[in-house]
């Protein structure tokens, strides 16, 4: 198979999605519209509909907990939190995220 | 003036252009099925029509009142197509899909055609197929490698028009239901459940729900509606069949006696043709070989064309192609004018190579011939037991012609019977052909070679006459006259028959009843038959 430049930043992009959605809601419970904007600011996402399949995602593996809260400007929106479960695991990725960076740059320093 | 719809989005009501509603609900639904096999699909869309509904809020802030295309594209661009956030979570989800499908049933009616760029050996087209037939993919690699003949121009119009499925969504339907009893039916069923929604929504105003003349009349709708969709699947598909043969044979047809001289023999009811030296034959009647190449490629693009566009129409109805490339029709109309000018033009040269005639004539006397009685006969040898290569017409004075690299020969001369002015035999030699111009045309009937025996009591004519190998053939002609002097007579050999013309006679007899017989010169009558009896002329 051909391999696209494409394809690896959309598969590195990817592995790397969850890891920030997280980290976004490290320091305070979000709503999906500023994880969005947050996202959008690092360029990490480029359309909405990305997101919701995947909160809903990690909500279903128990990592995201969420309760509602009426909008004067809508339909009540959902506002995500960490869940302890979700805490660790963020943590584990913390931990990976800085050995992997460490060893990129290891690497590419040689 | 525009028509709008009011719909509730997460319990939100909006205004919608009827334009807009029905784009947000192709959107939603492909939305749909795209998650339709994920976990908490519900939860996604409500979520998506929940942020979608929040937008809509937010542009309405202003002095718009109605939400239109407009509107929606923004929203449309802001939440991405299907595609953009299906294809992120590809193989994970691929597999859950498949389980889950199998458990609900509840892939698509229809797989739509594409080429499976996956799992191609050329195009993947048999693996894009083997989706829609149900087979395994190396079915159809056997019939196309065992029928290749076939195959290949139908391979190469499918790489055409079936285009590769790229995105998530477009390989979910590549994999569909294969198409069986049960999935035909429930397409119908699901066109059906349309129609009766629709005659609910139109009925339910003048009637009560439960009406039972209402039921009657859906369950009729829905009964002609299953009737016509069968019929006319099964009628598209005949006519694609028919249309696919028919063009296919026209193209092969067409490509073998065009560019190829693997035909032995044609029979037709005007003309006899062996092919070996098909090449030779046209160079003749071109003169030279670019107004037969031209000539061959102007008359290829005229029939194979619309041959092709025959072929490709029918495919496209046996496989429910609804794609159409404008510039493909648009590139085949321009060829098939160009071959219609080729045509057109080749005709109008190949036509001028015949405009002029000339004639030249030799006059022999036949010093030999001493005989009071002198005995016709015919050489006819060379075509001997329907010895040629291309003949038109059946019968006497039939066209024929043989050649090979030394000799052209071509038959039959004309023999016509005159009275001659001296007292001696005579052969008037009479050599036409035609030609661009009348030099020309000279020039090729002095080159036409005719021979005769004559001896003391008898004169054999050649069934055949003799142009040359390098010159064209602008229907060079041989008309003989022999002339007999007064009180002589000849005997006709039956043979003759085959190049006698008319000829004035007493008894206004038919060239099949003057031969076999001894005609005589007289100087009232003419050629007048001695001791004949009455009957027989």
């Amino acid at each position: 198979m051909e391999l696209k430049v494409e394809n690896t930043k959309a598969q590195m992009r990817k592995g790397v999605l969850e890891y920030c959605i997280l980290s976004t809601l490290e320091k305070s419970e979000a709503y999906p519209s500023d994880i969005i904007a947050e996202l959008k600011d690092a360029k990490m996402i480029v359309v909405e509909g990305t997101l919701y399949p995947l909160l809903t995602r990690l909500k279903n593996a128990e990592l995201l907990s969420y309760r509602w809260e009426e909008s004067k400007s809508g339909p009540p929106r959902k506002y995500y939190s960490l869940t302890g479960k979700g805490a660790s695991f963020l943590k584990e990725l913390t931990k990976t995220w800085d050995e992997l960076q460490a060893a990129v740059n290891r690497v590419k320093k040689k | 003036m525009k028509k709008t719809v009011t719909i509730n989005l997460s319990g939100i009501v909006f205004t919608l252009d009827e334009d807009a509603y029905e784009s947000l609900q192709i959107y939603l639904n492909s939305i749909r099925k795209g998650f339709s096999n994920s976990e908490g699909c519900d939860e996604i869309l409500a979520d998506i029509e929940a942020r979608i509904a929040e937008l809509f809020k937010e542009m309405l802030e202003g002095a718009t009142q109605v939400i239109s295309m407009k509107e929606l594209d923004q929203v449309i661009e802001v939440m991405g197509k299907v595609e953009d956030f299906i294809d992120d979570d590809s193989e994970e989800t691929e597999n859950s899909q498949e389980h889950t499908n199998e458990e609900q049933g509840e892939k698509q009616a229809y797989s739509r055609l594409y080429r499976d760029g996956e799992k191609r050996i050329l195009a993947g087209i048999c693996s894009g197929l083997s989706y829609r037939l149900q087979i395994d993919p190396i079915w159809l690699r056997i019939l196309f490698v065992v029928f290749a003949g076939f195959f290949i121009p139908v391979y190469v119009i499918l790489w055409i028009v079936i285009p590769e499925a790229k995105t998530t969504s477009e390989k979910l339907e590549m994999k569909g239901e294969p198409i069986n009893i049960g999935s035909i039916g429930k397409t119908i069923e699901d066109s059906l459940n349309d129609i009766t929604d629709r005659i609910n929504k139109e009925t339910a105003g003048m009637k009560g729900p439960n009406n039972p003349a209402r039921k009657l009349l859906i369950r009729i709708i829905e009964l002609i509606t299953a009737l016509v969709s069968v019929v006319f699947r099964f009628v598209t598909t005949i006519v694609g069949f028919t249309f696919s043969i028919v063009g296919f044979t026209l193209l092969a047809t067409i490509i073998i006696i065009v560019f190829a001289n693997g035909i032995s023999s044609v029979w037709m009811p005007i003309a006899d043709v062996d092919f070996p030296n098909q090449t030779q034959l046209l160079t003749m009647l071109f003169g030279n070989e670019m107004d037969l190449f031209l000539g061959k490629v102007g008359l290829g693009l005229l029939i194979g064309i619309p041959a092709l566009a025959l072929l490709y129409v029918g495919i496209k109805l046996i496989f429910k192609i609804k794609q159409s490339f404008i510039g493909l029709g648009l590139g085949l109309t321009c060829l098939w004018i160009v071959g219609l000018l080729l045509t057109i033009f080749t005709g109008a040269t190949f036509i001028q190579e015949f405009r002029m005639e000339d004639e030249v004539v030799n006059v022999t006397s036949l010093d030999t011939a001493t005989t009071d009685t002198l005995r016709i006969s015919l050489n006819n040898d060379l075509f001997k037991h329907g010895d040629h290569q291309f003949r038109i017409g059946h019968g006497p004075g039939h066209f024929r012609i043989k050649l090979d690299e030394e000799h052209v020969y071509l038959g039959n001369p004309r023999l016509s019977i005159e009275k001659a002015s001296g007292d001696q035999f005579e052969v008037h030699l009479y050599k036409k052909s035609r030609g661009t111009t009348t030099d020309e045309a000279n020039n090729l009937a002095q080159q036409i070679k005719y021979l005769y025996q004559v001896s003391l009591d008898e004169i054999t004519f050649d069934s055949h006459y003799e142009i040359q190998t390098n010159s064209k053939w602008r229907v060079q002609e041989v008309h003989v006259v022999l002339s007999i002097p007064e009180g002589k007579a000849v005997k006709l050999d039956d043979k003759i028959l085959r190049i006698l013309k008319w000829t004035d006679n007493a008894s206004d007899s038919w060239p099949v009843d003057m031969v076999g017989k001894t005609w005589t010169m007289t100087s009232n009558n003419g050629l007048t038959c001695i001791g004949c009896d009455k009957d027989d002329l």
